[in-house]
């Protein structure tokens, strides 16, 4: 047990040079505008790279396994918590951009403000837009509403959507039954230390954190220090 | 399946999952699976402001949302909570076997 103990250790070491990536440059100011995120959001999004092209997906549907562009779209949705409403215009003017990663990532964004953004756009997007993750994210944006998604017609808005996992969402958004994001979700988002981003890395100490489960539980991973080891899986990697 | 969910809890071990969806959306996919939250045999926890998995370099991909677009990430944390195991999926299947986990489990030599 001693010697595999240092042989796994080495390949852990080895393991630890893989995967300590890149640090995003500390521009996390809370006071930056949610315009120049979007800037920010575009020029760290690249469509080269993309695997797992497919008949239905020509360029691919998976993220290339070093793209760096999600640290730029975790600190702009942070942001947008940061800025709330104030951030709308700019938002909803990334909804209309050619882009596609601003597209995207203001329907993803949106959401986020819940009840205070208004439904009109979401609405187009979720019909008309060419890009199956624009539609998704516009019907997730629109459940998330809450009780202002009400008006919604979700039945005639699956009927026309073609893609399946889309159909999905728009019955989550219906079975939500007007629950709106949760304010302590948003707060979560606002208070978190961008500094702690991707800061796990093998051989140091595990990051800390207390999330809630399922069935309502508060666990801290500290808890089981000197008590447990713990194996933590994420159990959709991307979202 | 459930024999290595077994083994991985038994040897001194908690087995964390980690959700990046809000809690409805959870209940109700696990439904899909004629189950509920409280069939579960371990904690999943419930991530959706994503910042925990956004420390821990697992973060949400824009472009085309499928299924198989997911890549679970797994980490072993040991006794003294120094992380000492962690693979970042490429690919939707590419994750460690549960005969893999329990391997590295017993690296770890009681620590």
């Amino acid at each position: 047990m001693r010697r595999s103990c240092c042989r796994s250790f080495v390949i852990l070491s080895i393991a630890g040079l893989a995967f300590a990536q890149w640090h995003v440059p500390a521009t996390a100011d809370p006071g930056r505008r949610v315009g120049l995120w979007l800037q920010d959001v575009s020029r760290d999004y690249s469509e080269q790279g993309w695997a797992q092209k497919s008949k239905r997906y020509p360029q691919g549907y998976m993220r290339p396994a070093d793209d760096k562009g999600w640290q730029t779209r975790m600190l702009a949705l942070r942001a947008v918590v940061i800025e709330g409403k104030l951030s709308i215009p700019s938002l909803l003017e990334a909804m209309e951009s050619s882009d596609i990663s601003q597209r995207v990532f203001a329907a993803q964004a949106l959401g986020y403000l819940g009840a205070d953004l208004p439904s009109g756009p979401l609405l187009h997007a979720a019909r008309e837009d060419k890009l199956t993750a624009v539609r998704l994210y516009a019907v997730d944006a629109l459940g998330m509403r809450g009780n202002a998604a009400n008006a919604i017609d979700w039945m005639s808005l699956r009927k026309q959507e073609p893609n399946g996992d889309v159909r999905k969402h728009i019955g989550y958004a219906v079975e939500r039954k007007n629950a709106g994001i949760h304010q302590e979700v948003v707060q979560t988002l606002k208070n978190w230390n961008p500094q702690s981003m991707n800061t796990a890395v093998v051989s140091q100490p595990a990051p800390d954190f207390e999330l809630t489960s399922a069935t309502g539980q508060k666990i801290r991973l500290s808890s089981y220090r000197g008590k447990k080891s713990v194996v933590l899986v994420f159990v959709y990697g991307d979202t | 399946m459930r024999e290595k969910l077994e083994t991985i809890q038994g040897a001194n071990t908690e087995l964390l999952a980690v959700d990046p969806h809000e809690t409805w959306a959870a209940k109700s996919l696990l439904k899909d699976t004629g189950l509920s939250t409280d069939d579960l045999q371990f904690p999943l926890l419930m991530d959706p402001a994503q910042t925990v998995s956004a420390t821990y370099g697992v973060a949400f991909q824009m472009r085309i949302h499928v299924e198989a677009s997911n890549r679970p990430a797994t980490f072993i944390i040991d006794k003294s909570g120094v992380l000492r195991y962690a693979r970042r999926a490429k690919t939707f299947s590419d994750r460690p076997t549960p005969a893999q986990v329990v391997r590295e489990l017993t690296k770890l030599d009681g620590k």
